[in-house]
């Protein structure tokens, strides 16, 4: 069959540009892969030797502040304020922020921590919206209730930020439920290098139901709901393959808003979370990458092994898009304001190789995938490839995307040993699985991100939660 | 080179690179399946094992004899790993020291001695192992060998030399630790976390550095002489580099004498309070805070608490939010104390003074006894009102049974020309 006119050229020119991308990401994946085994490998030797008892035990633990916005989070909240006052860390405090919520978040936390309105007058360092109420909690006084007007996530982090009493502090979400040894374990490799490390991400896990972790932490499990498992695997292979590598090579590039350690002086030099950008945390690891490197200022931001979380994902599938849609959005922002750092050797890996990343394997990512997608239909349709071919192609697509989430597994399993075997098969074996019902979601949800990028919307497009029966408040809140 | 038709005719090297790719993954797969597999058998058999290590029955035998099935089970497993077994912190001490002596047995003890002391940037988990094993089985050189590795530059390394050394946890390891502390590698936090949890006591080794030329040293030695109150005469040395020229000395002195409850603590703390440095009056005002609330003598509170007050006026926000939380922890009695600073020619000081006295529970108590309430306190209260704005009427209000309401409502009457609106 002969191709119409013009389609053969469209062809020509399709298979140059998806077989050179995927030919640069495989390279890209393979080499970030051998690195961050290497980082996983050297992070657990490091943990194996690392005197846990002693560091808890320590008067001279860097003393912490949790500060955890919370918008709307009526059914989760109490469970990871109690994930967080639970933490085996000597010295701490949490400042939860409910961010103008409409529905039951401040009601729940009343309930659960008896709280009580104070007038308290703080520092106001960074400029946010209103404060309407504080609330000490009559149960327990480390923890402080901030109601505020909404103002959106980054807002909220600065209003935190303006009450934290100590000189870390640890950017959390009111959905996520965390593990108790969450902040010793990320303080414990701080402390051993204070002034060179200003910030530390970590990986978490994701759950459509993570209230259930909270009252047994330690062995996880799959969700048991495909679309939850799948986001699960999609973080783990972001954390454990890919960001560990980062880390090792001076180019974390995101400390996730989920779970991540900052020094305070840090961020009030940055003058707080800007709330011009989709999310605050990418761009402000951007910043900070971004001003160390030009001022030429010793830095660190490193990437934290084990999970230390488990966040709230998406039940449906259009949650899932519009989650991953702001995500899109944000990459594209903030890689559109800090163009200038790309391939400029002056900002060393974070400018020849994070940056390029974003931009290619990221930002551009949703379009390359649409080409080659558009390509082959064209090809199938004007007859110039066979079923067989098409068939053996995308086969061989779908295990060699497995791979990485296997290895990822793997990284995970040799350094924690915290899945059971089944738990472990089921993530395996979904790996190939991942391209046909997974990336197609994901493809659809980056170029809305990229088409909202373009018309240059910012909405936050929080997911509806996953409806289920709230737990007790009493189970968690004892 | 026309590569329209490439991907028809490429078809047999899709299908081999398919076939490959496949099994790659399922080899993958199955590796990590076997491998976890085989790790829970192992780790269940040595953790059954381990617990044999520690029957009194065997508890005469000299360590390698005391279970041949762990002996067996070692056999197994590669040098690499036992060297590992000897290391981790996250198995029981028994499996660390028999570990010890199988690998001395394995390897020999001159290559565990050489090991420790490999200064191979690629081997140094390696030498960590070793300086471990060195460590139980009390070789001669694991002194030199750890102070050695405790100077190293590699942090690893210089760590878990640290940790080994609060293990060994005889005077020798001590003074090598409080050498590592003066020098200022590794990171003192580090290193005094050890020393400030060694198994004996060692404050005649710490005392010396109170005069050291180096101010971090004397700041380590306030901070970690924390740990004996009971020492006599160390509270009047500690008290004398409250005056120190390095404010982190004067501050760790401070801490020291509140957490010995000397009595020379007061005083200094008191002198303190005029310290030029800020983080030095902030810890002179918990300290005084901390005597404070064990205090039984009322007048001796109350001066604390006046001589507090003030510094809820103090140009710097950390003294200003330590006044505060002192005069709460206080308690009640002192009220009148603080009710002082409701006059402050600085607002944030009277801001700060209505906050207190709310979360003293003074407001709360007036609005629900107001009838019998004197002038003065309802003065006091209505006063703190005013200063601490309508936010805190408003606070107060929704703290308020709704049968008390109506007493609120005349607290804030009184300075309706200030305009408080609840």
């Amino acid at each position: 069959m002969n191709a119409p006119f013009g389609v053969v050229e469209f062809l020509h020119v399709a298979y140059i540009i998806t077989g050179a991308y995927l030919l640069l990401l495989g390279i890209y994946a393979l080499g970030m892969l051998v690195v961050a085994m290497r980082e996983s490998r050297y992070r657990l030797r490091q943990e194996e030797v690392e005197d846990y008892d002693t560091v808890l035990a320590s008067r001279y633990t860097i003393p912490v502040t949790i500060i955890a916005p919370a918008f709307n989070e009526a059914e989760m909240v109490v469970p990871a304020v109690q994930s967080l006052l639970s933490q085996s860390y000597r010295e701490f405090e949490v400042i939860a922020v409910d961010d103008g919520s409409t529905d039951e978040t401040l009601a729940a936390l009343k309930q659960a921590y008896d709280l009580e309105p104070r007038q308290m007058f703080f520092k106001n360092v960074l400029e946010t919206k209103p404060v309407r109420m504080v609330y000490r909690s009559r149960k327990d006084p480390r923890l402080t209730v901030v109601a505020k007007e909404n103002g959106g996530k980054a807002d909220a982090l600065n209003c935190g930020v303006n009450f934290a009493r100590y000189r870390y502090l640890a950017c959390v979400d009111g959905d996520t439920v965390f593990a108790p040894d969450a902040i010793l374990k990320g303080m414990a490799l701080i402390a051993k290098d204070p002034g060179t490390i200003v910030g530390a991400a970590s990986l978490f896990g994701v759950s459509v139901e993570p209230e259930k972790t909270v009252m047994k932490w330690g062995a996880p499990t799959t969700n048991g709901h495909l679309l939850g498992d799948f986001q699960h695997l999609d973080m783990m292979r972001a954390f454990v393959a890919y960001r560990q590598a980062w880390s090792q090579l001076d180019c974390m590039m995101c400390v996730s808003g989920g779970f991540g350690l900052w020094r305070r002086d840090v961020i009030l030099e940055m003058g707080g979370f800007s709330p011009e950008f989709s999310c605050e945390d990418i761009e402000m690891t951007f910043r900070v990458h971004e001003r160390y490197l030009r001022e030429k200022r010793p830095y660190r931001i490193i990437s934290l092994p084990g999970m230390v979380a488990n966040t709230e994902g998406p039940k449906r599938i259009s949650g899932l898009v519009s989650q991953r849609a702001r995500w899109q959005r944000v990459v594209l922002e903030t890689i559109w304001e800090y163009a200038r750092m790309i391939f400029n050797p002056r900002y060393k890996a974070v400018g020849l190789l994070g940056l390029p990343y974003y931009l290619v394997f990221e930002g551009l990512a949703p379009l390359f995938q649409l080409l080659s997608l558009v390509a082959l239909i064209v090809a199938i349709v004007v007859g110039l490839l066979g079923w067989p071919v098409y068939l053996a192609l995308f086969g061989l697509m779908m295990f060699a995307t497995a791979i990485p989430t296997t290895v990822a597994v793997m990284l995970h399993d040799a350094a924690y040993r915290d899945y059971r075997v089944r738990d472990l098969i089921r993530m395996m074996a979904l790996g190939p699985l991942d391209l046909l019902l997974y990336r197609p979601i994901l493809m659809w949800a980056g170029l809305r991100g990229t088409w909202q990028f373009l018309r240059k919307e910012k909405r936050w497009n929080k997911f509806e939660r996953n409806r289920r029966e709230a737990q007790p408040v009493a189970a968690y809140a004892s | 080179m026309d590569i329209t038709y490439l991907p028809s005719r490429l078809e047999p090297l899709f299908l081999g690179a398919l076939v490959i790719t496949a099994i790659l993954w399922i080899a993958l797969s199955a590796y990590v399946v076997i491998n976890r597999m085989l790790y829970d058998r192992r780790q269940r058999r040595l953790m059954e094992d381990a617990s044999d290590l520690s029957e009194p029955a065997v508890a005469s035998l000299p360590m390698i004899e005391r279970s041949p099935a762990m002996r067996r089970a070692l056999s197994n497993l590669s040098r690499q790993n036992v060297y590992r077994l000897v290391s981790r912190t996250d198995v029981p001490a028994a499996l660390n020291e028999f570990s010890a002596a199988y690998a001395t047995e394995y390897v020999g003890a001159d290559q565990i001695s050489r090991d420790a002391s490999s200064d191979s940037r690629r081997r140094k988990w390696r030498r960590i192992s070793a300086l471990f094993a060195l460590a139980d089985l009390k070789a001669p050189d694991a002194h030199e060998q750890l102070a050695n590795a405790l100077a190293d530059p590699d942090v690893d390394v210089a760590n878990a030399a640290a940790v080994v050394l609060r293990r060994v946890g005889d005077r020798r390891a001590a003074s090598i630790l409080i050498a590592a502390l003066r020098r200022g590698t590794p990171a003192p936090s580090r290193v005094a976390t050890h020393l400030d949890q060694f198994p004996l006591p060692i404050h005649d080794l710490i005392r010396p550095l109170l005069v050291d030329p180096q101010p971090h040293a004397r700041q380590w030695a306030a901070s970690l002489l924390m740990r004996y109150p009971d020492v006599s005469e160390l509270a009047a040395e500690v008290a004398e580099v409250a005056d120190d020229e390095s404010p982190s000395v004067r501050k760790a002195a401070l801490l020291t004498l509140g957490a010995m409850a000397s009595a020379v603590a007061v005083p200094t703390a008191e002198r303190r309070l005029a310290d030029p440095v800020s983080y030095v009056r902030s810890t002179a005002i918990r300290v005084l805070a901390r005597h404070g609330t064990q205090e039984t003598d009322d007048a001796r509170r109350q001066a604390i608490a006046s001589w507090i007050a003030p510094s809820l006026a103090d140009s710097a926000w950390e003294v200003r939010a330590a006044a505060k939380e002192s005069l709460v922890e206080l308690g009640p009695t002192t009220w009148r104390k603080v009710a002082t600073q409701l006059e402050s020619p600085d607002e944030f000081a009277r801001n700060s003074a209505a906050e207190v006295l709310q979360n003293l529970g003074m407001v709360d108590a007036t609005v629900r006894e107001l009838p019998t309430s004197t002038t003065e306190v309802v003065d006091v209260v209505s006063r703190a009102l005013r200063e601490g704005g309508s936010a805190m009427a408003g606070a107060a209000a929704l703290r308020s049974a709704p049968e008390t309401r109506g007493a609120l409502e005349d607290l804030l009457r009184n300075h309706q020309e200030a305009g408080v609106q609840p």
